[in-house]
């Protein structure tokens, strides 16, 4: 007797998945770059400066983007050591 | 998230500037979605700000719209689907929005409220109660949203 029998129903027919898409198509339209460098809405722009100059942005991600700046810049000192003083150049005439 | 009845739209080169259709009783209306740097900054993110406005059929553009055109909640859907697009071009970016009218903002709120699990799962999401951003919770008034994708996602 073999290790692993497979029994195929013949009654039993593959149902097709329907196509359901659970995002819309997205697609590029070389026409919309007529738009680049354009602001279609200056007054909405300029409410939302305004409003961010205002309030700024969340303190949480603030602080982590200041601490993540703070880590990058130690590991660079750390992996390049810093510069030498250079020593023995001519000194300039008083 | 399940946007499976947004609208397809189209969308530039830099993904920053989406157009697609709204259908309903008033008819086929083109409705445009800017995305704009503000200068602000989060670490290396870009803030962005959303701008949802139509094109009406002598091309202008109209930045208060008032529709009504049945579909708001395919448009909001739709909406989502563009910031998924934009964050995977630039996903280090910070996307603010607010309805031009207080009746607007709400219903920006109550889609992100209705989808919230989804929504988290892929970003975070603040909101702006007086002059301070908290995390998003539903049933508080906002003024305004700051969304973000997680890293890696």
């Amino acid at each position: 007797m073999p290790a692993f029998s497979f029994v195929v129903n013949p009654d039993c027919k593959m149902k097709k998945q329907p196509a359901t898409p659970n995002r819309p198509l997205g697609t590029l339209d070389e026409r919309l770059n007529q738009y680049t460098g354009k602001v279609l809405f200056p007054e909405k722009l300029a409410r939302a400066k305004k409003l961010l100059a205002e309030v700024g942005l969340p303190a949480a991600w603030v602080e982590e983007a200041a601490a993540t700046a703070k880590a990058g810049a130690s590991a660079s000192s750390k992996a390049k050591p810093a510069a030498k003083p250079v020593s023995g150049l001519p000194k300039k005439a008083a | 998230m399940k946007l499976g009845g947004a609208y397809n739209f189209k969308f530039d080169a830099a993904r920053t500037r989406f157009e697609f259709l709204s259908e309903g009783p008033k008819g086929r209306i083109i409705k445009l979605v800017e995305l704009t740097f503000t200068g602000s900054h989060v670490g290396t993110g870009e803030v962005y700000n959303l701008a949802l406005g139509d094109r009406n059929a002598t091309g202008q553009l109209d930045d208060q719209p008032v529709t009504a055109n049945g579909d708001a909640q395919r448009v909001l859907l739709t909406v989502a689907a563009i910031v998924e697009t934009f964050t995977e071009q630039h996903p280090d970016a910070v996307v603010f929005a607010t309805g031009g009218t207080p009746a607007r903002t709400r219903l920006y709120q109550m889609g992100i409220a209705n989808n919230l699990a989804e929504v988290q799962r892929k970003f975070e999401v603040y909101g702006l109660v007086g002059t301070h951003w908290q995390a998003f919770q539903p049933g508080v008034s906002y003024a305004g949203f700051l969304v973000r994708r997680k890293p890696g996602l």
